[in-house]
Order: structure tokens, then C-alpha cells, then sequence
């Protein structure tokens, strides 16, 4: 595959990466750097291409498995200053009048608390509810059955809202 | 909003239930994730609203594709310098090894040469005494060599070995014997040849 092939049938995908990335990691540099991650690797595999069936999938598996090591760096460096998110959170939640109307604000809360689900959890939770694939998809993908995967996203939601309840 | 007053569609209220249990479909799903962000929500239903709007359709974000093109070469150029440093690295060391390999032959071979062509001694009176001292041992160790051999007459020969000898002798005596009774019975045979003419004749 060459350059222009490559910004026909690959580049065209890079804002939805951006975006994806950006609502699972909520920062704009590391959104950036993950998707730059993503586009090096699709580029050194571009010869393999004619072997994969569906390449945004593809990227697309690619993009959630990069997003969750990133995630994984940031909840070891925001374990590190503990203290101090602590008391951002608090001091957030009492400065700010609008702080229940902020989607922002709530979507930074449940980024934080998938950051604290075991990894098996945080995969078919984005999947399923940021993805939408469907179950059988999934199963497929992660080698789980259908019922496994529902045991698990019901664990996962049920303690994400636990998360944001406790936050509050 | 007051938590009280606020009562949730059936639908959505089963919906949301169905939820948390992992059962809903995506069309079930899309349908709550719409209704809660386009609804006021009271507090109590806020984590659910957190939940539902992280999994509602992103926007549609640019990024500047120049900029992936721009990494994507530099990341190409860095391997390449990468590939070469490796490449020139392992030939120096390589060449180093044969240039090293070869030095420590060529030292080890001329450090025995040397070994072997080297003075002992640097006073030669010295290595004269010591040559002396030497071939007078050799000559010692030969003429102790000379007494012990003895002449091939004086070999005594012990008598069991001997013995089977003498043996086979008498027995070839024995068979001489025989030879002997052999030939004079062939003369009688002669004789008796000899009478039984004479009695033909006479009987004639």
C-alpha cells in the first residue's frame, strides 16, 4: 500500500480515532499522542492490509487496547498524587454552582472510574457502551460467551455508578 | 429538580433496570442514552446520566492529517538512522573481533617460537657445564644398558619349554621304527613270492 492509499482508505478514519480517544482518555495531548501511536503502527503494518478483512475494526481494536495502557499510566501517576486529586474533586464540587449540569464534568467521572475496573471490565464496557457492538461481536473478539459478557458489563456499570455515587 | 415530583417513563424506568443487569439491546440502550441527555435529570438519577452520556455518539473531531504524515516520517527517518547505527556498530565490532582474534594468534604463536629459540643460559660456560652434565646422565644410562644385554649363546632356555620338544622327538623316533618293520615285512613278502616259483617249477 502506498501513501496515497494509505490516506485513502486509512487516514480518513483519524478524527473518529481522535475522538474516540479523546472521550476515553479526556485529554487532548494524550487523545493526540495515542492516535499518532495508532497511525505509526497501521503504517508498518500496511503491507499485511490485503490480509485483514475490515481495517477500521481493525485500527479500531488497535485504538482501545492503546487508550487502555494509556489509562493504565494515568491512574499510576494519578495514584502517585492521591492527596491532591482528592482535594481538586472537593474543591471542584464546592466552587462550582453548575457542576451537576457539566456533561464534562460527568464524563470525566466516569473516565475515572473506568480507570479503576479490571481490564476485562474496562474492554467490554467501552465495546458495548461506547462502541456499540453487539454481544456476539464482542465474544468473538474477546473469546468470551455472550452470557459471560453480560455478567461482566453488569458488573462494570453497576460499579461505575457505585464510583460516581461515592463521589458525590 | 425535586427528586419527588420526578417520575421516569416506564419504559425508560424498565430500560434502565435492564441496564445494569447487561440485557438491553443496542436499540434499548440508544434509547435511554437519548432520553438522558435530552431530559432534565434530578439528582438521584445524575450517575446514571454520567454513565449514559460517556457512551452518547462523540463529536466529530478533525485532526490534522499533515501532522500524522509529518510523525510518520520522522518515525521512518529514526528507524532508518536506527538500522544504520546497528548495522555500522556490529560491523566495527566485528572487525574488531577478527583485528583482536588475529593480534592474540600472532602473539601466541611468536611468544613459543620465541619460547623455543631462546638462550637458557647467558653465560655459555654455564650452559656448557649443564650440556656436560646432561650428556655424561646419557652416557651413564647407556652403558647400564650395554652390561644388561647378554649374548644370544648364554640365553638359557627353561626346561618346560624344552620338554614338549624332546617329546615330539621320541615320537618321530617311534615312527622310524615303524618305517623300518614296514620294509622288512615288504622283504618277506619278496621271499615268499620267490618260494611259491620254486614250487611251481619243482611240481614241474
Amino acid at each position: 500500500m502506498n501513501e496515497q492509499e494509505f490516506s485513502q482508505k486509512v487516514m480518513v478514519y483519524s478524527g473518529k480515532f481522535y475522538g474516540y480517544s479523546y472521550k476515553i482518555l479526556g485529554d487532548r495531548e494524550e487523545a493526540r499522542d495515542a492516535v499518532q501511536d495508532l497511525y505509526l503502527k497501521l503504517w508498518s503494518l500496511r503491507h499485511n492490509f490485503s490480509t485483514i478483512n475490515n481495517i477500521e475494526a481493525f485500527a479500531t481494536t488497535i485504538i482501545r487496547n492503546l487508550c487502555i495502557d494509556r489509562l493504565k499510566k494515568i491512574k499510576n501517576i494519578n495514584l502517585q498524587s492521591d492527596f491532591y486529586n482528592e482535594h481538586r474533586l472537593s474543591n471542584d464540587k464546592i466552587n462550582d454552582d453548575n457542576y451537576e449540569d457539566d456533561i464534562q464534568a460527568k464524563v470525566d467521572l466516569v473516565r475515572e472510574a473506568i480507570n479503576k475496573l479490571p481490564e476485562i471490565q474496562q474492554k467490554v464496557f467501552i465495546m458495548r457502551d461506547f462502541e456499540e457492538k453487539e454481544f456476539e461481536e464482542i465474544s468473538l473478539e474477546l473469546s468470551l460467551t455472550p452470557e459471560n459478557l453480560r455478567v461482566i458489563l453488569s458488573r462494570a456499570r453497576k460499579r461505575i455508578r457505585e464510583i460516581i455515587e461515592s463521589t458525590k | 429538580m425535586n427528586n419527588e415530583e420526578y417520575i421516569l417513563p416506564d419504559n425508560i424506568k424498565c430500560f434502565l433496570s435492564k441496564y445494569y443487569d447487561g440485557s438491553t439491546s443496542i436499540e434499548e440502550e440508544k434509547l435511554l442514552k437519548k432520553y438522558f441527555v435530552e431530559h432534565q435529570i434530578p439528582e438521584f438519577l445524575l450517575a446514571d446520566q454520567a454513565i449514559l452520556s460517556f457512551g452518547a455518539p462523540e463529536e466529530v473531531n478533525l485532526y490534522p492529517n499533515n501532522e500524522l504524515w509529518d510523525k510518520i516520517k520522522q518515525n521512518e527517518l529514526k528507524q532508518a538512522k536506527f538500522r544504520k547505527t546497528i548495522r555500522l556498530v556490529s560491523s566495527i565490532a566485528a572487525s574488531l573481533m577478527i583485528v583482536l582474534s588475529l593480534g592474540i594468534g600472532y602473539y601466541i604463536t611468536s611468544v613459543k617460537q620465541n619460547e623455543l629459540a631462546a638462550d637458557t643460559y647467558s653465560n655459555p660456560e654455564e650452559a656448557y657445564k649443564a650440556v656436560q652434565k646432561y650428556l655424561g646422565f646419557a652416557s651413564n644410562k647407556l652403558s647400564y644398558a650395554y652390561t644388561e644385554i647378554k649374548p644370544i649363546e648364554k640365553l638359557v632356555i627353561p626346561s618346560e619349554a624344552i620338554k614338549s620338544f624332546s617329546d615330539m622327538d621320541k615320537n618321530f623316533e617311534r615312527l622310524k621304527d615303524f618305517e623300518k618293520l614296514n620294509s622288512s615285512t615288504q622283504e618277506l613278502k619278496r621271499f615268499s613270492i620267490l618260494n611259491d616259483i620254486i614250487r611251481v617249477d619243482d611240481n614241474n
